[in-house]
């Protein structure tokens, strides 16, 4: 029996509402009759106009208050309020963001008109946190916020490239330079041993996954909530913290139109540099002498004869037309990439409507060929307000992306470039498709492939739709008290194809029969917020509360096709094929129902308190174990009020202090269930004629049957220090975080019949504890003409594995978890150098292996005289302990200047790459090419070395074993981007009639000071079991871009 | 208004919460609890249970390992041939995987057979034994290869229960013990069941449309085997000689005087397709009369090949030790040496018809895309020679990975041998082997057109087997089990003479599962 999940309100009362929810229900019976109690009378009748200081214009949504009372209003849009005053000699209090709030003694007037005063740190003075927004100074939790000026002047074509080191507490790092592609964001470190410590996004109110869709000029405000008293009203999803994005909005009688792109050249900063043909061919002869030297009775010159006799003939041309065979594979398959960008922007509105919209085209192609990525985004946001207390508003962001992605058929083009034959040709007219294919006999047993061929001739490309909106209304019954609807939805498709026309490259790389493999995708998102809050003040005391209902449900469907065999190429759509095959497809959904509540309260704007609470139920979870309770509270002190009022200097100084347990439930679905294979996967053959018989077993992954939330608690403590008129703005915090029950994919044995690295079920297993500071620190001033403003942020972490279940580690490939340790940190064995004579070898450990002279030594630390497993140890973390950020920005006249730099240090990275081509003994034994330092450098008789080892074509001594030798430093500093700019002088605008114009250029990753021997030591990995591991990634490219902004 | 409003608001609110939106369908896979609810159903339990033999020998990692470790063959340049390899090597891991999963997939099947709740209708006693009887046999091959390549490993009898449980090594005989009984039958106490064992269950012969299953012959073929790799002559004896006299098998004979009469009926051994000599016999390839039980392929299936028995039907031999794929393989000298000039043969032929049929060597025909090739030595991989076992007739090139020829994992050839080695160690005399002995292995002398044996010795059988069933992955298990024989009763005594000075008699546990079943499970000596 099917039963059809049901996705609408139900009006019956008895039946719904789980037993755990009854208390939370009472609950929302109480408030509710604290608001209707909170309805008073009144006698004496007030009005007036609020304006604003300096435009004289009225100013609509100021709250008025009696002061000791909780009697109050709000202006309509004229800026007129009316009010019941309980006594004719109160005093009201008139507050409005990004105004001074004032008092005013009513004095008997019915009329009083009042006019506010601009304070002195204007709009982002707000602080949006999940489901409200507080006043920065009022703000308990610990929360970084980053406006659309620093975005603008990080020119980066994506929002979390711009969010890079912006502020403490925050690692991004880029999974790859490639045009597009994504990073992975972890707020104060690694969390639980999962692959998704990526933080929650919230667009304008949408709970969803990912901001890449979101063009960076469009927002006007990012808030980092860091801690759990911050995240906690994201309950279940909260844990990795929470990333909300406001777009911009219209603003009253304000039309703006502005216009910016920019053009941008990209460059690979770094090649690695590797042998050419000459090199290759003579350390391939020197490598099989000493294989057949060593292995006396078995030469057989048919290897050495290729690395002799074709080299000769190339050098000879008599191989490719009279040029010497010498390919630079690198050079061949990278370029200059360009970008361009252009946006267009309008805004404006009345009190009653206000809209705002903009457009954006992106493009950029990567310096690698054949790659490329392309964003078409449109936004609309618009407000209305027909009656005073009733407001309706929309957002709304559409997105097109298309991304020529080149995975890589076999392998990734980086890292085969740097081991492809020098000896193989680029281009071979003989071949079917026209490209240099790899034969033994030509380039040697080297079995890569030519990594142009892949990407000039295979044709993959991405294609995304993605459509975001939310829909709001706010009803204020009575003053204080508002209801608000949410409905939100994103909608995304996705588009893959690969289109591999027919070629020859040799062995299984050839591809006779032309191939289309394309694959569709649907993900449906809808979301809906019953949200009611409450918000009054007496006697000093004034508070905030908020109930709410979510309901949010994911589907996914997809399906894809894999087409073989079309006679005419041209024709390459799928029912041109004449075999179809690989037919799959799914259908998923996720529902997710919560409750929420908080209270914001303070006394006399000195002492803070906010807490709340959050009931999750996720389908994700086995039964029973469905829902999750996550409550918090903080506490603000501003000390300065109480104890240095009369120190001028101090502006503002708050304590803070917070707890909160948060969730985690990124996992994927249905997995307490044993699940079945699709009926078509598994299959054997029986009978004469041969007949195909479908079998029915379990999948691959292993089931998790009772797994249950994974919860976490936080504590932070914090000290905001606003100095010497808020020129100084100091933040430092200290923050505990403990992981329990974690939710760890954990490696299983063989004996449950699946593969490593897909049979290992979610469990429930130990705790992590991260604890660490974050310091950040602003510096302002202002000489003259000349501006200045110096940001630096600062985080420490700490990473350590506090308890796993009976105290054993996690091992994973490279990598060990073990209590006391830090997550995924390396586990290999202790390189201890090269040995230079057999003498040495004697007197060391037994390697168990063919060990000679100008192998690799490796440490006995098991003291047992041999060299095994036993001998493994934790060689490096992968986990920065150190992240910083320095930001300078200047301003003189009509020129402005920023520099930023970016770094991270205390960590390492474990160089794969380099372990494939910087050793002599190869443990493929397929003649992969090395690096120029090899050859210049490798170990022999007469010319030691005790960095590099000797040549051999295979690797007996397993010198390419996990060890210390390949594990490097990888901290860095990175001059992230310089910006220069020039705005046109008034009176040039004025004549061109804009307002605003302004041209810039900048470089970015202009540069870096590290060690690392690779091509970028921001390796990032979405396992964190498997994190720093650097197999030949991507690299960051450096971009040079000139642009342009006008605003009219 | 406003007032009434809110009240309304509020009511839907607090009505707005429901138990189901939390319990989501699955509609995308069944689940182990809801499956398997008829005869039908288990069937398909069975059928999976098969595929991983063919995702071990047909993505060609066994293959590779064996071959390796031959002598008579030549993989690339690689360390396997000196026993030197890292516990952390991809394809040692694979195949000790794939084997692991084929047991899994026994104790699934085993389980859900005899399971109670949950079925729809009652399954018949002979179906739920013959069922269980493929299981079990499968599950005794499965463990075959884990304690011959890996020792000791952990003996898993029902399907494992906790994820985070750590398996330990099990006990010298426990793993052989079990075998026999999987096929003999015994009594689970964890089950509360009675198997009545594979060779009680299987049929001697499917239908036509199941050949290839499980048999009774093939049953008592592998106990046969279990007996003779633990010494035990007189049951391993007496176990051959059960699968002849079944009257289900006969060697494939030459039907004409014909040369290629000779080695066609040989080579149809090992072909895909059925062979028509130049007099106009045919000899029936795949599942014909001398096969015991060989792993299924076709050509059929996916594009994608790397994991045959999981998305495809095909097997990788040929891409990688075929004529034209990688052409990792060369057949050593010292394999072709073997064969000495023929001073006669019926059909004329100069050498063994057992050579040609197992090497290509300079100047013999290939078909490449339906044209005649000679092979000649650049084709090969640094040996003369290259292996036509198996890839003859050849692949057409573009299908080079959906290579359909089937693996013969016991053919009756195998038996014959196997019989007389019985014979001759329970008898005791390696200078003289019994009659029976004698007309067992003349039986392949007969069908080669050779001189037949008066006096059968030690070395003769060791000769022997290698020439008949040459480069089919047979001669290290050989070895080993003339190298494990009791003091005394050892064929080979040395075998570091033949495998080289850092040879090992058993593969290294991966170190993945050293790891996962950390601190339980010990790694074998030497690693």
């Amino acid at each position: 029996m099917q039963k059809q999940t049901r996705f609408y309100w139900k009006t019956s009362f008895d039946d719904c509402i789980p037993q755990s929810l009854i208390s939370l229900k009472s609950w929302f019976i109480m408030l509710s009759l604290i608001f209707v109690a909170s309805l008073g009378y009144s006698q004496f009748k007030v009005s007036g106009v609020v304006t604003g200081a300096g435009d004289n214009q009225p100013i609509p949504g100021v709250s008025i208050a009696v002061k000791g009372t909780n009697v109050g209003n709000v202006t309509d849009v004229d800026g007129k309020y009316a009010l019941d005053a309980p006594d004719p000699n109160v005093t009201l209090v008139f507050s409005f963001i990004g105004f001074t709030t004032q008092e005013v003694a009513l004095a008997g007037q019915k009329n009083l008109d009042v006019v506010l005063q601009l304070s002195d740190v204007v709009i982002g003075d707000v602080v949006i946190i999940g489901y409200g927004s507080v006043k920065k100074d009022d703000l308990t939790g610990s929360v970084s916020v980053v406006g659309s000026e620093e975005l603008t002047k990080s020119s980066a074509a994506t929002l979390d490239r711009a969010l890079q080191g912006r502020t403490s507490g925050v690692t991004i790092m880029q999974t790859s330079g490639k045009p597009g592609s994504g990073n992975t964001v972890k707020i104060r470190g690694v969390g639980s041993i999962n692959m998704e410590s990526e933080p929650l996004y919230v667009i304008d109110g949408v709970v969803t996954g990912g901001m890449n869709a979101v063009n960076p000029s469009d927002i006007e405000s990012i808030q980092i909530l860091k801690d759990a008293s911050a995240t906690a009203i994201y309950g279940a999803r909260g844990a990795n913290g929470v990333v909300l994005i406001t777009t911009k909005r219209g603003k009253a009688d304000k039309l703006e139109v502005s216009f910016s792109s920019y053009w941008s050249r990209t460059s690979t900063p770094k090649l690695i540099e590797v042998m050419n043909a000459d090199q290759y061919a003579s350390v391939m002869r020197e490598s099989y002498d000493n294989y057949y030297t060593q292995e006396k009775t078995k030469r057989d010159t048919t290897v050495v004869k290729i690395y002799q006799d074709y080299y000769r003939d190339s050098v000879a041309g008599v191989l490719n037309g009279g040029e010497l065979i010498n390919t630079d594979w690198q050079k061949l398959i990278t370029r200059p990439g360009f970008g361009q960008n252009y946006n267009l922007s309008l805004s404006g509105g009345t009190q009653k409507a206000s809209f705002s919209v903009s457009g954006n085209w992106y493009s950029e192609s990567g310096v690698l060929k054949s790659t490329g990525f392309n964003r078409t985004t449109f936004r609309a946001n618009s407000d209305f307000t027909p009656v005073k207390w009733l407001k309706i508003g929309e957002t709304f962001i559409y997105s097109r992306t298309n991304e020529d992605n080149q995975q890589g058929y076999n392998g990734n083009p980086w890292q085969i470039a740097t081991v492809a034959s020098p000896l193989m040709m680029p281009y071979d007219p003989d071949n079917l498709g026209g490209y240099g294919s790899m034969e033994v006999w030509k380039t040697g047993k080297n079995e890569r492939t030519n990594p142009l061929a892949e990407l000039e001739l295979n044709d993959p490309s991405a294609r995304g739709t993605r459509f975001l909106a939310n829909l709001f209304t706010e009803i204020e019954f009575i003053k204080g008290l508002r209801y608000k609807l949410n409905f939100g939805t994103d909608f995304s498709m996705g588009h893959n194809r690969t289109w591999r026309p027919q070629y020859e490259l040799a062995g299984i790389r050839d591809n006779f029969s032309p191939s289309l493999y394309e694959s569709h995708s649907e993900f449906r998102m809808f979301l809906v917020e019953n949200l009611l809050s409450y918000t009054n003040s007496f006697a000093g005391h004034s508070f905030t509360a908020l109930v709410g209902h979510t309901t949010q449900q994911e589907l996914a469907t997809g399906f894809s096709a894999t087409g073989e065999g079309f006679d005419d190429p041209n024709l390459n759509v799928m029912s041109q094929a004449q075999r179809r095959t690989n037919v799959s497809g799914y259908d998923t959904r996720h529902n997710i129902e919560s409750f929420l509540g908080r209270v914001l309260y303070d006394y006399k704007g000195r002492y803070l308190v906010t807490a709340s609470v959050r009931q999750d139920g996720s389908s994700r979870f086995s039964p029973g174990q469905k829902t999750g309770l996550f409550p918090s509270f903080s506490l603000g002190w501003k000390m300065n009020e109480d104890l240095f009022k009369s120190v001028k200097q101090i502006n503002m100084m708050k304590l803070r202090f917070g707890w909160g347990k948060t969730g985690n439930e990124n996992i994927g679905n249905y997995l307490y269930e044993d699940l079945l294979d699709a009926p078509n996967r598994q299959h054997y053959i029986f009978g004469t004629p041969q007949t195909l018989y479908y079998g029915a077993s379990v999948c691959n992954s292993a089931a998790a049957t009772s797994i249950k939330w994974e919860a976490s608690s936080m504590t932070n403590a914090g000290l905001d220090l606003n100095l010497f008129d808020n020129r100084i703005q100091f933040i430092a915090e200290y923050f505990v975080k403990k992981q329990d029950s974690m939710l760890v994919r954990q490696p299983v044995s063989f004996v449950l019949g699946r593969n490593a690295d897909g049979g290992q079920p979610w469990v429930n297993a130990g705790q992590v504890k991260n604890s660490g500071v974050e310091f950040n620190l602003i510096y302002k001033n202002k000489l003259g003409d000349f501006e200045y403003a110096v940001n630096t942020n600062f985080s420490y972490i700490k990473n350590k594995v506090v308890y796993l279940p009976n105290g054993i580690p996690i091992t994973k490939g490279m990598t060990k978890t073990e209590e006391g340790g830090t997550i995924g940190a390396f586990y290999g064995f202790v390189a201890e150098g090269v040995f230079q004579n057999q003498e040495e070898i004697d007197k060391h450990a037994d390697q168990t292996g063919n060990t000679q002279p100008g192998d690799l030594k490796f440490k006995d630390i098991d003291g047992d005289n041999v060299i095994t497993d036993g001998d493994r140890t934790i060689i490096g973390s992968p986990i920065p302990k150190y992240i910083y950020g320095f930001n300078v920005d200047l301003n003189y006249k009509n020129f402005d200047f920023t520099i930023f730099l970016q770094g991270m240090a205390g960590f390492q990275l474990y160089n794969q790459q380099r372990g494939g081509i910087e050793l002599g003994t190869d443990q493929n034994g397929k003649d992969e090419n090395k690096t120029l330092a090899l050859y210049e450098n490798y170990w022999k008789p007469d010319r030691p070395s005790s960095e590099y080892t000797r040549l051999y074509p295979t690797d007996p001594n397993l010198n390419a074993r996990t060890s210390s030798w390949w594990c490097e430093n990888g901290s860095f500093l990175r001059i992230k981007a310089i910006q220069l700019g020039y705005s046109l002088p008034e009176k040039v605008t004025k004549i061109l009639s804009v307002n605003r114009a302004r041209f810039y250029g900048s470089a970015s990753n202009v540069f870096t000071f590290t060690k690392y021997k690779g091509y970028d030591p921001e390796v990032s990995s979405s396992d964190v079991l498997a994190s720093g591991i650097d197999g030949g990634s991507y690299p960051s490219p450096r971009v040079i871009m000139f642009g342009v902004q006008i605003d009219f | 208004m406003r007032k009434y409003l809110g009240i309304f608001i509020l009511a839907i609110l607090l009505a707005g919460c429901s138990d189901d939106f939390l319990n989501v369908d699955n509609i995308n896979n069944s689940t182990l609890q809801n499956y398997y609810r008829n005869a039908d159903e288990c069937e398909k339990a069975v059928i999976s249970a098969y595929s991983p033999l063919a995702t071990a020998y047909g993505g060609s990692n066994m293959q590779y390992m064996l071959y390796s470790f031959e002598k008579y063959t030549k993989v690339e340049v690689n360390l396997y041939e000196d026993f030197l390899f890292s516990t952390n090597d991809g394809r040692i891991r694979d195949c000790y995987m794939y084997l692991f999963r084929g047991v899994f997939r026994c104790n699934l099947a085993l389980e859900v057979i005899h399971r109670t709740e949950g079925k729809t209708e009652v399954m018949s006693d002979g179906v739920q034994d013959s069922l269980a009887g493929e299981a079990l046999f499968l599950r005794a091959m499965y463990y075959f290869y884990l304690k011959t390549l890996w020792g000791n490993v952990p003996l898993v009898t029902a399907m494992p229960v906790d994820p985070k449980f750590k398996y330990s090594n099990s006990e010298d005989d426990e793993i052989w013990d079990q075998m026999e009984k999987d096929l003999l039958g015994f009594t689970d106490d964890k089950m509360g069941f009675t198997y009545s064992g594979a060779i009680n269950t299987l049929p001697a012969k499917w239908d036509v449309k199941f050949a290839g299953r499980a048999t009774k012959g093939a049953a008592m073929a592998l106990l046969g085997k279990i007996y003779l790799y633990r010494h035990k002559w007189t049951e391993a004896k007496t176990y051959f000689k059960k699968v002849m006299d079944l009257g289900v098998y006969s060697l494939s004979q030459p039907k004409g005087n014909d040369s290629t009469d000779y080695v066609y009926a040989l080579l149809a051994n090992s072909s895909y397709v059925d062979l028509i000599s130049k007099s106009g016999n045919a000899y029936k390839a795949e599942n014909n009369s001398e096969s015991v039980f060989e792993i299924q392929f076709d050509d059929q299936g996916d594009d994608f090949p790397w994991l045959p028995g999981w998305f495809n039907s095909a097997s990788l031999s040929s891409m990688y030790y075929g004529p034209f794929g990688y052409t990792n393989l060369g057949v050593r000298k010292t394999f072709v040496d073997l064969f000495t000039d023929l001073p006669e043969h019926p059909a004329g032929l100069l050498k063994d018809p057992r050579l040609s049929a197992t090497v290509f060597s300079e100047g013999d025909t290939l078909y490449k895309d339906d044209k005649l090739v000679k092979w000649d030595v650049s084709l090969g991989f640094e040996e003369k020679y290259g292996l036509r076992k198996g890839f003859y007739p050849t692949i057409p090139q573009e299908r080079i990975y959906h290579d359909p020829t089937n693996y013969r994992l016991i053919k009756y050839s195998d038996i014959l041998l196997m019989y007389a080695e019985a014979c001759m160690m329970e008898d005791g005399d390696w200078n003289a082997a019994p009659a029976e002995a004698v007309e067992a292995v003349n039986l392949l002398m007969r069908r080669a057109g050779l001189t037949e044996y008066f006096v059968l010795k030690k070395d003769d059988i060791i000769k022997e087997r290698s020439k008949e069933l040459g480069c089919e992955n047979h001669r290290f298990f050989d070895l080993m089990r003339w190298y494990k024989a009791p003091e005394g009763q050892q064929w080979v005594t040395k075998p570091s003479d033949i495998l080289g000075k850092n040879f090992k008699t058993l593969l290294p546990i991966p170190l993945y599962e050293i790891d996962v079943n950390f601190p339980n499970l010990e790694q074998n000596a030497g690693y």
